[in-house]
């Protein structure tokens, strides 16, 4: 093993220096790490770089950060969450060893990288005469992916590539194995247009904006990069537009009171975990709408760059979608923001989403579905169950989080429109959620704490996520939030989703047997041989029953451990059997383990 | 989605029941340190000794003079204050039942060890495996001190480390490199001061001496999860 994931909740984990985690002083995490090493195998010598830091005085604040091995960051985050005095409240850290050998070497660098996704997208193209750049704004990216359960790590390039010529084109995701080389190349992006004209401005508040008008950006790609720079956010939180005869198109208002409103929606409920960071929501996502939609997307988002993009109507292909303008129907909005937020509470997941984990795609949709009806229930009472349905012309294919659905509905497949019908699994638990009684606020604190907490790693599939990773974000909310946490599993289980291997009954009923009965030698003891035997835990249990038989047969009962291990001695062979009690009564015997004694002195 | 609201009562109940049950929590706290008792159930045991005998071997300690430069001085803070030869088939409860209900349950003395001239009686109050390494922590106190004592002992090939804190004292017991069935006693330079403080986490063995090495930090990390008290560890 290279290393670990480290979850601890609660208890006396430590204190950070709020000002220095501000300042991004890597040190604070490194000292807090290196203090638990015993627990995180962190060392004095490893590396960290602080990312996203969210909440507020009132709730406490989550701070993302990545170990930094070799100058190069892991893609998959650590978190810690303190509260206003900067007590450690929870910390997830995946501290890996940088001397492992399983860690593969950056074989080639930008520039020769670059030289290979452009050949390769050429390829993917099959066209050798297009003129591909990239773009400053989007540089390429960096970063350490962990492969396989011994968290190997493979080196992975990600460049975003755009087609200026023959204009019109797509904008394409690489992403290069910085070891051997070899490219993948996904068409993604911005689609690249002359047509698209707004950009944020925020006309309220009391602030004089100039008067901003339509304006039709062209080539070159570096004056549209100019424009979006000049579009900036003001000290109160208000979007300045600072050349005059800039944009603002009246159609993209309605977009930014959406996000307004999710922002200070999910800033309330979700305890710090969303979206608090310096400028929120509406200060990390753009919005850009009447843009061409040659790859027949609709509205789309691109964590890339986090952008969401609403076609004009006319773009729309008339056989999905009506001739609608989208930015203005608020689930689509919500749906589309929700995976910025989701970028921002867990930005792993939502590059597996677009990177054929069909697991991770689902919740991606799912959950941004499940925002929406919330929203649409808080906002716009008493709301619907359905998404996109003024959007899109096939009744079929508007989503339905009512519709009942379980894990068994889930396709692994990475096929267009797969994502959106396993997603209703999703959506379907948050509607679960509030049948079973949570409020609307609440149910939007479940939906983003499991996106918060769902983790990519020690379950059942190394480098993708799995039923095991959800089960065990949702244990963690139960810490984190008890009634939510109880809802969500119960659920869970409901939804036949994934569930550890029975560990006992409890409530009103007597406990289940021990999952198993072990043993071992812990030497002499005069002439007899001694043996701590052990046997599973079962929930519920308040003492255990021990059986012996010398035959295997007709087991006789010889004492009661308050603890599942007692330590015990013979000097025949013998079976035991284990039988967890409570004042409900007792478990079945369990199955047997066999001791035979060892030949002892005295 | 008025359908999906349920009567206030109805849901006060349904929090309150789910706030009164107790969790489960199958993947995480599953470490031993989560079924050792606490350091207040510990504290509030006053164990007394009726009988007593020897942890370690007499004829099998080694002697200050046979032990080679490096492992009397491997760490600038840790001073080597004694030795021994225990055995570790003492570090069990005093009282132990057979699995045969016709035979009688064994009473053994108390181990009873020197440390830098000091005898310390050790009453066992818990013998705790972790299946996953292959070990048992066992804890005792230390009869008519302010102190305790947690092993961990891998049973197949005998090798034995220990941590004490005795009167405001850490020592550290790790056996030798060469002769594993033979330990040597450090006393720590720094003191614990307070409860709150975390105790030092200073490794004595050497990353070279593998089973050594991953049993001493397989015992302090132990020890730092039962400081920190977390209601998950994962």
């Amino acid at each position: 093993m290279n290393g670990k994931r480290v979850d601890v909740i609660g208890g006396n984990i430590g204190q950070l220096d709020i000002k220095k985690l501000f300042s991004k002083d890597q040190s604070v995490v490194s000292n807090l790490l290196t203090q638990l090493k015993l627990a995180t195998t962190s060392d004095d010598s490893y590396e960290y770089a602080i990312g996203n830091i969210r909440g507020n005085d009132k709730n406490g604040y989550s701070i993302r950060f990545r170990q930094v091995i070799n100058g190069v960051p892991l893609q998959d985050t650590s978190l810690v969450k303190i509260d206003r005095n900067g007590n450690i409240k929870y910390l997830s850290s995946l501290v890996l060893n940088p001397d492992s050998s399983g860690i593969k070497h950056v074989k080639f660098n930008q520039t020769e990288v670059l030289e290979i996704t452009k050949m390769a997208t050429k390829e993917f193209r099959g066209n050798l005469d297009i003129k591909l750049i990239s773009l400053k704004s989007t540089p390429p990216e960096l970063t350490y992916k962990l492969v396989g359960d011994d968290y190997g790590l493979i080196p992975y390039w990600v460049i975003y590539l755009y087609e200026i010529e023959p204009a019109k084109g797509s904008a394409y995701t690489v992403s290069v194995d910085a070891f051997t080389g070899l490219a993948k190349v996904r068409s993604s992006g911005i689609p690249v247009t002359d047509q698209f004209k707004t950009e944020v401005c925020k006309p309220d508040a009391g602030l004089q904006l100039p008067i901003c008008q339509d304006i039709i950006i062209g080539y070159p790609f570096y004056l549209y990069h100019t424009v979006v720079d000049i579009i900036s956010e003001s000290d109160f939180g208000e979007f300045i537009c600072e050349l005059t005869n800039l944009c603002q198109d009246p159609q993209a208002k309605h977009p930014w009171e959406v996000i307004n409103n999710m922002e200070d929606w999910l800033s309330e409920n979700t305890d710090g975990v969303c979206c608090d960071s310096v400028g929120g929501l509406s200060g990390t996502v753009d919005v850009m709408i009447n843009s061409k939609d040659p790859q027949d997307l609709g509205p789309v988002y691109y964590p890339s760059q986090d952008t969401i993009v609403i076609p004009h109507p006319s773009e729309l292909n008339p056989a999905k979608y009506n001739p609608v303008q989208a930015q203005n129907i608020d689930d689509v909005m919500v749906h589309e923001a929700t995976h910025s937020v989701i970028k921002g509470v867990n930005e792993v997941l939502i590059t597996a989403a677009t990177s054929d984990d069909a697991l991770a795609a689902a919740m991606v949709e799912g959950f941004s579905d499940a925002i929406a009806v919330l929203y649409s229930e808080k906002f716009n009472p008493p709301g619907d169950t359905k998404v996109a349905e003024e959007l899109l012309k096939n009744p079929s294919d508007v989503r339905d989080i009512s519709e009942p659905t379980t894990l068994d509905d889930f396709v692994d497949s990475s096929d267009p429109g797969i994502q959106h019908q396993n997603g209703k699994i999703f959506g379907n638990m948050i509607y679960r959620a509030r049948q079973a009684g949570l409020s609307i606020d609440q149910a939007a604190k479940a939906t983003i704490l499991i996106l918060d907490q769902v983790n990519r790693d020690e379950g059942l599939v190394g480098d993708k996520f799995d039923q095991k990773d959800i089960k065990d974000a949702l244990e963690r909310i139960t810490i984190l939030d008890q009634v939510i946490g109880a809802i969500l599993e119960a659920i869970w289980s409901d939804m036949n989703g994934y569930e550890d291997p029975p560990a006992g009954g409890g409530g009103s009923n007597p406990p289940y047997a021990p999952s198993y009965v072990t043993g071992f030698f812990t030497g002499c003891t005069g002439t007899v041989s001694t043996y701590l035997d052990s046997w599973g835990s079962s929930s519920g249990a308040s003492y255990y029953n021990m059986f012996y038989s010398t035959t295997g047969g007709s087991y006789t009962y010889f004492g009661t451990s308050s603890f599942p291990s007692s330590t015990v001695y013979n000097n025949v062979d013998g079976y035991v059997k284990i039988s967890a009690c409570n004042s409900y009564g007792c478990s079945a015997l369990s199955n047997s383990t066999f001791f035979q004694p060892h030949i002892c002195g005295g | 989605m008025s359908q999906l609201r349920l009567g206030s009562l109805q849901l006060i109940f349904l929090i309150l029941t789910l706030t009164l049950a107790p969790a489960a929590f199958s993947a995480g706290n599953e470490h031993p340190a989560f079924k050792l008792k606490s350091e207040q159930e510990l504290k509030n045991l006053k164990p007394i000794s009726r009988s007593q005998t020897p942890l370690s071997k007499p004829t099998k300690k080694p002697s200050f003079d046979e032990l080679h430069y490096e492992e009397k001085h491997p760490h600038k803070d840790a001073i080597l204050v004694d030795t021994s030869s225990i055995d570790p088939s003492k570090l069990n409860p005093s009282r132990i039942i057979s699995i045969d209900p016709n035979k009688p349950e064994l009473n053994l003395p108390d181990p009873q060890i020197t440390i830098d001239g000091e005898k310390y009686i050790l009453s066992i109050v818990e013998s705790v495996p972790d299946l996953t390494q292959m070990v048992r922590y066992v804890t005792a106190k230390i009869v008519g001190h302010m102190g305790q004592v947690r092993f961990i002992i891998d049973d197949a090939s005998g090798e034995v480390v220990g941590n004490f804190l005795i009167d405001g004292m850490t020592y550290r017991l790790l056996p030798r490199d060469t002769k594993k069935d033979q330990q040597l006693i450090f006393k720590l330079r720094e003191e614990v001061s307070s409860e709150n403080v975390r105790s030092k986490d200073i490794i004595l063995s050497k990353t070279e001496s593998r089973t050594i090495h991953r049993l001493e930090k397989e015992l302090l990390k132990t020890e730092l999860i039962q400081e920190i008290r977390p209601k998950y560890y994962s």
